[in-house]
């Protein structure tokens, strides 16, 4: 496995510490979303100058960014896993542009693209149980964003959620 | 609570009946493997059942009661259409779950959500059983 620290890549997903961060990345992510630092604004008046507070689901998002990556890196690393993968990765792609449209400010993609995307180290075996901890961890976290998120939202982060705990399953 | 939120339990209840008719049905078509799973299924949807009639009459509303036979979707002979049946079933009943998401908050809510998604999952492993690809949908329990 990957070394720790500031590794924003794709595998930092599968650490005992991908909660904290992923919560780093999505700092770095709204960061960049306002164009500048937050240091010192005021989130709760903000002035005409100050960019606006990055929206609640922005951590959500960047583990749904997270999971493309993995899902990447895993499909280029062995080709008999194609089949079994490719529709996984295309459910995360479709839940990071449900989100995306759905939060203000619109975030832009490019935000969440990983700086690194590490080579996938091991057997197919490997290879599906790291997804499979990933997709269990992801599957955590969009349960947690459903129970505090607002009503309107509720739906769509839920289906996220349980969407990742069926992926979970295929991948067991 | 909010009388839809009421409903919304109600409809989840009814689903929960029909699962547990539907899993008695299918079980016996199936090969050991499926019918220990099948019990499984069968056994969660008893307590889902138990928690949400304990939770309507806390509400002081309603509890449908379960009918003595559900019409089934399709002909159900072997296990081919067992394993497609159980499948459906856990759709329909992810589907209520999923619809009373947006009526709930906090803990309730979690409630939903951990019952909306052993449902979806439950699904895809039937799915996986009968080899149907893909076996998740985006999506689950959302009528297309």
């Amino acid at each position: 496995m990957r070394t720790r620290g500031n590794d924003h890549s794709w595998s930092a997903g599968f650490r005992p510490n991908r909660r904290r961060l992923l919560r780093a990345s999505a700092a770095t992510a709204a960061a960049g979303l306002a164009g500048a630092a937050l240091t010192g604004c005021d989130l709760l008046s903000p002035g005409p100058d100050t960019p606006p507070a990055p929206d609640a689901l922005t951590g959500l998002l960047a583990g749904t960014y997270a999971l493309v990556a993995a899902y990447d890196a895993a499909l280029a690393a062995d080709t008999t896993l194609t089949t079994l993968l490719t529709p996984l990765r295309e459910t995360h792609r479709t839940h990071a542009a449900a989100l995306g449209a759905i939060m203000s400010p619109r975030p832009s993609p490019s935000s969440f693209t990983a700086p690194t995307t590490a080579p996938v180290a091991g057997d197919r075996k490997a290879i599906l149980k790291s997804l499979r901890t990933a997709e269990v961890g992801a599957a955590k976290q969009a349960a947690e964003a459903c129970v505090t998120t607002t009503t309107a939202r509720a739906v769509l982060v839920g289906e996220i959620a349980a969407a990742r705990a069926t992926h979970a399953e295929v991948l067991a | 609570m909010s009388e839809k939120l009421v409903e919304r339990l109600q409809a989840a209840l009814s689903a929960e009946h029909s699962a547990i008719f539907a899993y008695a049905r299918l079980g016996v078509l199936l090969d050991k493997a499926g019918q220990k799973e099948a019990r499984a299924g069968e056994e969660m949807h008893r307590t889902r059942r138990d928690a949400l009639l304990v939770q309507l009459a806390e509400l002081k509303a309603a509890a449908p009661v379960a009918q003595a036979g559900y019409a089934l979707p399709f002909p159900v002979t072997d296990k081919a259409t067992a394993l497609k049946l159980a499948a459906y079933v856990e759709d329909g009943v992810a589907s209520t779950w999923r619809a009373a998401l947006a009526d709930a908050e906090g803990e309730v809510r979690r409630r939903i959500l951990v019952a909306y998604t052993d449902a979806a999952v439950r699904g895809t492993r039937w799915r996986r059983l009968a080899e149907i690809v893909p076996a998740t949908v985006p999506y689950p329990g959302r009528k297309t």
